[in-house]
């Protein structure tokens, strides 16, 4: 029984150390949150064996909870929630009627087409497809008498698999969370990979457990307790530096945002700041900017944050909102400001193996206009 | 290993419902003709090779059910149509990368159940793709055009031959159609003997090489820009391979050698084959052939399952007693109680009757020839219909102890009839009695007395006038038998047991039948 959880910093090569580290001898099932996730897995495997291990699989989170716990125990769900003639059609990515509705006015009514947990129709449209948005918790709902659903899927893993790694972790919320840790109490070999302060940045799912407690931030502490009273070995320190960022970046990012990252040191770049040169800095078509948002409005080649998690840059410039506007000052502090564009924030600036630029919001809005696409 | 555990066949042929336990290694599929030995096998196909997945549906009538077609035709409605469903179960090693693709709870009722690998296979009217049939329906006519065949897992996922589980080659010797079945087999084999690699290495140097022959040609030009080119698809490798041995092409042997060699290949473990199906190995085949056949399977039978569906009594008890499943009306019966010390007797004598005991009704056992001669008439005699009518068999030991086939029989719940000598012992005539007490269905039958010792013995003593007309003898000749003085007709007829059961049997004389024949054949019609 090894349950495991690396909590990674910005860059330290989750992806590279969870190809690396498998044996490629042995049945690994690795599971990610998006395609993305998968290509980079899959290219990484390759560098690292030349191919795909014959018996590792790859596959997004979702495919595999659909194909793998919901499919072959259909019987049972049909049996659970006592509809016997029931025979699935399929999975559909539209969500299910919503609990409330809000009217023109804005005020709030109780939907009348929501279906509550204990029935099939919260799980499965009337045609018969499963929600994609509610198939892990129909995985958490199923069960008879003492022998869950949850259970059984667990016993069939650890019948096919003798690995299960979960790479960016922290990107699952809600259900799909509660699922992982309540497969994870059966599994002979579990491994979690994630970054703690990269939660909330992914477009898709940025609210709710297990990083807000009621409407209050889950603390990094806090986070790693849970974990640990989950019965989790929490591993802090394989990866904990940063293979891309400099050290001047890591202290940097450390100091200002509060966030503990130390560079492995391979690397050499540093923050500069953007003024009278900013111009100069757009045009480079060497340095990628990084917006907070609405980048494809502009002629230069920028990302926005979120989307640029993942992503190893040669050089980034990171064009700041009004919030750290004072970012420079010694006494910045980031307090009054969300943990979500903290947690973004954190991302663009951990992007570059080279130069960092930073460059303030007010001293983009004089130039930007120049830049918008016609 | 990866082998086929069970099959549910509901509606398939001539087969309602039916049940079949697969052993791990060795299976003898035996029964009457048309009991559905071919049927069993087909369906296998059916499931594993996505048979008939591209057939017309015209094929549907000869598949489904005739009581199913007659109780739609009775009661004509979409609820009444027949249907096809068939399952396999199959017992994967979890270390294979597809396994998990095959197991899943949804098989057989749709409830919580435990989890098992496995196929179906379902042909069932499509109601959305024949909306407006209903009236044709309701008329009593089966919109085969309108049936839907569907092929998935345990897991629910679509089944392909493409993912299969385990590497399953079927051997049939019965097809006429050589060049067909010639080619799945080479197929079969080069898909299981190499490598995916392997395969698509040799198949693209196959066919650049085969572009650049034409190439070489120098053709000329049909006109400006336009040539012949060698269309690729109309040249597939797998579909001209055969398998050559000393430069013969195999289907060009002898058919008898071409199973032989074909059953040699799938055997051996390299090529990988975990599956074998053989329907009726011993056609075409002569004993000598078989006899090295036989002796192949029994030697490697543990690389592989084979289920093999024969009618010969030297393969099934050469492939051992234990492993065969008896096709009957009331569904197929395993033979695996049969004691091992037994089954290993029958592999030994090879020259038997077993499948004709297993597949009779009634049956006698006697001794020898005189006995297979004769029974018969005086069973016609007593009973007034031939032993053909009742469907009882006249089975000759030929020195193989009765006991032999009675603990063969005891499983089978077969009516039968030990006609014997007691060789003048007082002891064999006690031990019968005991017998008969304590067996219902198997009696044996002796001469009372020690004077009645053995079937000549009791035939003259009832019959002494007449056959001391019909039999002569010569005078002053002693026809003593084993050194005894019986007399000259009972030796004459103890010394030429076949020769006087002959003569009898043509003379046209009706013979008095001594008590216990009479006993006998009484208690085996009762």
């Amino acid at each position: 029984m090894a349950k495991r959880v690396i909590l990674a910093v910005a860059g330290a090569g989750k992806t590279y150390h969870i190809c690396h580290t498998i044996d490629p001898n042995k049945r690994n099932l690795i599971l990610a949150f998006t395609h993305e996730n998968i290509y980079n897995i899959q290219k990484e495997l390759c560098d690292a064996h030349g191919h795909i291990p014959e018996q590792t699989t790859v596959s997004t989170f979702d495919s595999f909870v659909y194909h793998q716990m919901v499919l072959p125990y259909e019987p049972s769900i049909a049996e659970h929630f006592d509809r016997p003639e029931f025979v699935s059609r399929g999975i559909c990515t539209i969500d299910p009627p919503p609990k409330t509705i809000r009217n023109s006015e804005g005020r709030t009514f109780s939907n009348p087409k929501y279906k509550t947990k204990d029935n099939l129709a919260h799980y499965v449209t009337t045609k018969g497809q499963y929600y994609c948005a509610t198939i892990s918790e129909l995985v958490l709902q199923v069960g008879k008498n003492r022998e869950s659903l949850v259970k059984r899927v667990a016993e069939r893993l650890n019948l096919f698999y003798d690995c299960v790694l979960i790479d960016e972790f922290q990107d699952f919320r809600e259900y799909d969370y509660e699922l992982i840790m309540a497969l994870s109490k059966h599994l002979n070999d579990v491994v979690l990979v994630g970054d703690y302060y990269q939660h909330s940045v992914s477009a898709t799912n940025n609210s709710g457990k297990p990083f807000k407690n009621r409407s209050n931030d889950v603390s990094y502490d806090s986070f790693v307790a849970e974990l640990e009273n989950a019965g989790f070995e929490v591993d802090l320190t394989a990866l904990d530096k940063s293979r891309r960022c400099s050290a001047e970046i890591c202290q940097y990012v450390s100091e200002k945002l509060g966030i503990n990252i130390s560079s492995h040191g391979n690397n050499i770049g540093s923050v500069i700041w953007v003024d009278e040169n900013a111009t100069a800095i757009l045009e480079d078509q060497q340095i990628i900017k990084l917006l907070y948002k609405d980048a494809a409005r502009y002629s230069f080649h920028a990302i926005n944050w979120s989307y640029s998690k993942g992503d190893t840059m040669d050089a980034a410039c990171v064009i700041l909102t009004d919030n750290f506007e004072k970012l420079a000052d010694d006494k910045f502090s980031t307090r009054g400001i969300s943990q979500t564009t903290i947690n973004k924030l954190y991302v663009a600036m951990t992007r570059s193996s080279g130069n960092l630029y930073l460059m303030r919001s007010s001293t983009f809005k004089e130039i930007r206009n120049s830049y918008i696409k016609k | 290993m990866n082998y086929i555990k069970s099959l549910h066949i509901e509606g398939f042929k001539k087969f309602q419902t039916l049940d079949v336990q697969f052993n791990e290694h060795m299976n003898i599929l035996v029964g009457e003709n048309e009991a559905g030995k071919s049927t069993i096998l087909d369906a296998l196909r059916t499931v594993m090779n996505q048979q008939y997945r591209n057939a017309d549906k015209s094929v549907l009538k000869d598949l489904f059910n005739t009581e199913m077609v007659d109780a739609f035709k009775a009661a004509p409605s979409v609820k009444t149509l027949p249907r096809i469903y068939i399952e396999v179960e199959l017992v994967l090693d979890p270390i294979q990368r597809n396994a998990t693709y095959f197991y899943g709870e949804v098989y057989g009722e749709r409830k919580q159940q435990d989890l098992k690998f496995g196929i179906r296979f379902e042909c069932k009217y499509d109601e959305e793709l024949g909306t407006g049939m209903e009236q044709s329906i309701l008329d009593g006519k089966i919109p085969y055009e309108y049936y839907a065949l569907n092929w998935a897992t345990f897991a629910n996922r679509p089944y392909q031959m493409i993912k299969r589980p385990l590497n399953f080659l079927s051997i049939d010797t019965t097809n006429s159609a050589a060049a067909l079945s010639f080619n799945y087999y080479n197929r079969t084999l080069f898909t299981s003997r190499y490598d995916e690699a392997t395969r698509a290495r040799a198949k693209n140097e196959f066919r650049s090489k085969l572009e650049d022959a034409l190439e070489a040609a120098e053709l000329p030009p049909i006109s400006d820009g336009r040539k012949f080119g060698v269309d690729s698809k109309k040249v597939v490798l797998e579909t001209i391979l055969s398998v050559y041995e000393n430069s013969v092409a195999l289907e060009n042997r002898g058919s008898g050698m071409e199973s032989l060699i074909k059953t040699q290949i799938a055997l051996d473990r390299v090529n990988g084959l975990d599956v074998i199906l053989m329907e009726e190995p011993e056609n075409h085949l002569s004993f000598s052939t078989l006899n090295k056949m036989l002796y192949e399977i029994s030697s490697q039978q543990e690389n592989s399952q084979i289920i093999v569906a024969t009618h010969s009594n030297m393969i099934a008890s050469r492939l051992n007693l234990k492993n065969v499943l008896w096709i009957t009306e009331d569904g197929i019966m395993s033979l695996s109680n049969v004691k091992s010390d037994v089954a290993e007797f029958f592999v030994r004598a090879d020259d038997n009757a077993f499948l004709q005991l297993l597949l009779s009704k009634k049956v006698f056992l006697v001794e020898g020839a005189t006995e297979f001669l004769l029974l018969p008439m005086f069973y016609k005699q007593i009973a007034g219909r031939t032993i053909e009518e009742d469907g009882v068999s006249v089975i000759s030991c030929n020195g193989i102890s009765y006991k032999r086939y009675l603990e063969i029989a005891e499983a089978t719940g077969k009516k039968i009839a030990v006609v014997t000598d007691n060789d003048e012992k007082v002891d064999r005539i006690a031990e019968a009695s005991d017998f008969n007490k304590t067996h219902n269905m198997q009696h044996i039958f002796m001469g009372a007395t020690v004077d009645e010792w053995t079937w000549e013995a009791c035939v003259y003593k009832d019959n002494q006038e007449v056959l001391d007309r019909m039999i002569t003898v010569q005078a002053g000749a002693e026809y003593k038998f084993h050194g005894r003085d019986y007399g000259a007709v009972l030796g004459k007829m103890l010394n030429n047991k076949v020769d006087v059961a002959y003569q009898m049997l043509m003379s046209g004389t009706t013979f008095a039948v001594p008590q216990y024949i009479k006993d006998a054949i009484a208690w085996l019609r009762e």
